[in-house]
């Protein structure tokens, strides 16, 4: 496989001819590879290599999250074909994960809640508003068939709730990551960097990645949707003070945020359909603790 | 928490689960095995054979692209018959045979079934005799157990393993092979995750960027201690799991 991948990285200008890189590899329990292309120590690509899927759509993805978002995304560099891999090369960054404490408790930092908070702003001025009781319908069926199983009813009827999709309909389009979580993020040289744009638009309802990046900072766990839907406004102001501000640049409040919650995590579940039981498991978890917090 | 029994919730969502057609190739560890032994690979082997040594094949059970030639050396070697490393190892094909050879734990299960100090000895020959049945630019992949890792994680007693990164370089290039490449796998062999290549550079990078993203849950001397190792790649020393492979120059 490496051989077959580097030829085409060569054969695409993306190594010189000899050139013989050092290379780690990650095997996803997905349907791809990532692999990391190391020139003395410097990281030059990282790959997404898949033989089942083209990654046509995904690169496509990449390429408007970039154009939307400038430097905040890494540039991809090239889509192309090498014996029976299809492989996405994009630019290496050496970012640094961005560390919990920098969103959350005493610690955090001013810069990166600035640069959360203009992410949101920026992505607010990507809302469209054509189209919008077409998309919220296909959202609705699709998380209508994600919650068909029994033993979830009352949890449908949480995600269903009409007063909710009646707020779902006069919100604008606005392309969302799908997957802004910790993990996702970096910081470099004093930037936001968002890594992994399989989902980037999937998602329109505004608010989605907000949820997620709120979830992601305490693992999913089912206490952190209670603490969201039950926290006084003095509370959240304290420990996630970019809260609020993020919401307000979306053009949502924190009650609006709040009532969208069952459908961001149903709809994060609904992303989440075609990964391993892991990562299906946090999801689920997290939705199911809508109930819990009823019960509670 | 109250109200909700989550593993019997989570039981009842997953029941209607099922292996979407794509989306899912790797979930397996067998999968994943697979694709760790397709690394080295320009193409699809023709003919493959894997060695071991009275344990079971692994490339069978990944549903590998090509038929599979399985040798087991326990009858030649892990038997009391008398006769020099080299005469027992001999393999019973001929020059130029094969395109892969793959040896999943094979050189563990030499250094646990031959006598002590005689293992090298029948791991040199065995990887001589894979040198002469592979066709040029054939290729030798395998996985075995660091044993400098066990040694400083105290754990050396418990199954013994042949040698080390550098001592399995050595052993490859005794046989003829030069291109050797030597990676971590991580957690390891059985249910390969992450192939972290060796090179100090390459590796450094990569851990530094991992300890950072544990930083908040590590104390100062934690984190001290663990940004040492890094820096001095100790990281690579440390892992249990080794693959390598080497194509025949």
């Amino acid at each position: 496989m490496i051989p077959v991948v580097l030829r085409g990285m060569r054969e695409h200008g993306l190594l010189r001819a000899g050139l013989d890189p050092d290379f780690h590899i990650t095997l996803t329990q997905g349907d791809a590879i990532h692999v990391r292309v190391y020139e003395a120590g410097q990281l030059l690509y990282f790959l997404k290599c898949s033989r089942f899927n083209s990654l046509q759509d995904e690169y496509e993805r990449h390429r408007q999250a970039r154009e939307a978002f400038g430097s905040t995304v890494v540039p991809p560099r090239a889509l192309f074909k090498t014996g029976e891999w299809n492989v996405i090369a994009s630019v290496g960054v050496e970012a640094m994960p961005l560390r919990r404490a920098r969103l959350f408790g005493d610690r955090r930092d001013r810069e990166v809640v600035a640069a959360v908070e203009g992410f949101f702003r920026q992505q607010a001025t990507l809302a469209d508003s054509a189209h919008r009781a077409e998309r919220a319908q296909r959202l609705a069926q699709s998380l209508v068939e994600t919650l068909d199983r029994p033993g979830v009813t009352s949890l449908r009827e949480r995600v269903m709730a009409p007063h909710a999709w009646d707020l779902v309909r006069e919100l604008p389009n606005m392309p969302q990551h799908g997957d802004f979580v910790m993990s996702n993020l970096a910081w470099l040289q004093g930037r936001l960097m968002v890594f992994d744009y399989e989902d980037f638009g999937r998602i329109q309802l505004p608010g989605f990645d907000l949820t997620t990046l709120y979830l992601s900072l305490f693992e999913f766990e089912p206490s952190a949707v209670e603490r969201l839907l039950r926290a006084d406004d003095a509370e959240l102001a304290t420990q996630l003070p970019w809260l609020r501000p993020s919401c307000a640049n979306l053009g949502l409040s924190l009650a609006n945020m709040r009532a969208l919650l069952p459908i961001h995590l149903a709809a994060f579940l609904s992303l989440k359909r075609n990964y391993g039981p892991a990562v299906r498991h946090i999801a689920e978890r997290a939705l199911l603790a809508l109930d819990s917090s009823d019960n509670g | 928490m109250g109200g909700i029994d989550y593993p019997t919730a989570l039981q009842r969502m997953a029941d209607k689960e099922q292996l979407p057609e794509v989306g899912l190739q790797y979930e397996s560890d067998a999968a994943r095995i697979r694709l760790l032994y397709e690394i080295p690979l320009s193409g699809r082997p023709n003919r493959a054979l894997e060695i071991v040594m009275g344990t079971k094949p692994v490339l069978p059970r990944t549903n590998w692209s090509s038929p599979v030639l399985v040798h087991d050396l326990q009858g030649a070697i892990g038997s009391d018959n008398a006769g020099e490393p080299g005469d027992r190892c001999k393999l019973p094909f001929a020059d130029g045979s094969f395109d892969l050879v793959v040896m999943h734990r094979t050189l563990d299960a030499v250094a646990n079934r031959t006598p002590s100090g005689e293992a090298q000895a029948y791991a040199a020959a065995l990887l001589s005799e894979i040198h002469r049945v592979l066709r040029a630019d054939g290729v030798v992949a395998g996985c075995a157990t660091n044993r400098l890792a066990r040694m400083l994680r105290g754990k050396g007693r418990a199954v013994r393993a042949l040698s080390s990164a550098g001592g399995y370089r050595r052993l490859l290039a005794r046989a003829g092979f030069s291109d050797i490449h030597m990676f971590n796998v991580l957690p390891g062999p059985d249910a390969p995750h992450t192939v972290l290549n060796m090179a100090p550079r390459a590796i450094r990078a990569f851990s530094r960027s991992k300890l950072h993203a544990r930083r908040d849950y590590l104390s100062w001397v934690g984190y001290a201690m663990r940004r040492i190792a890094t820096e001095l790649t100790f990281d690579r020393w440390l892992a249990d799991g080794l693959f390598f492979y080497s194509p025949k120059r």
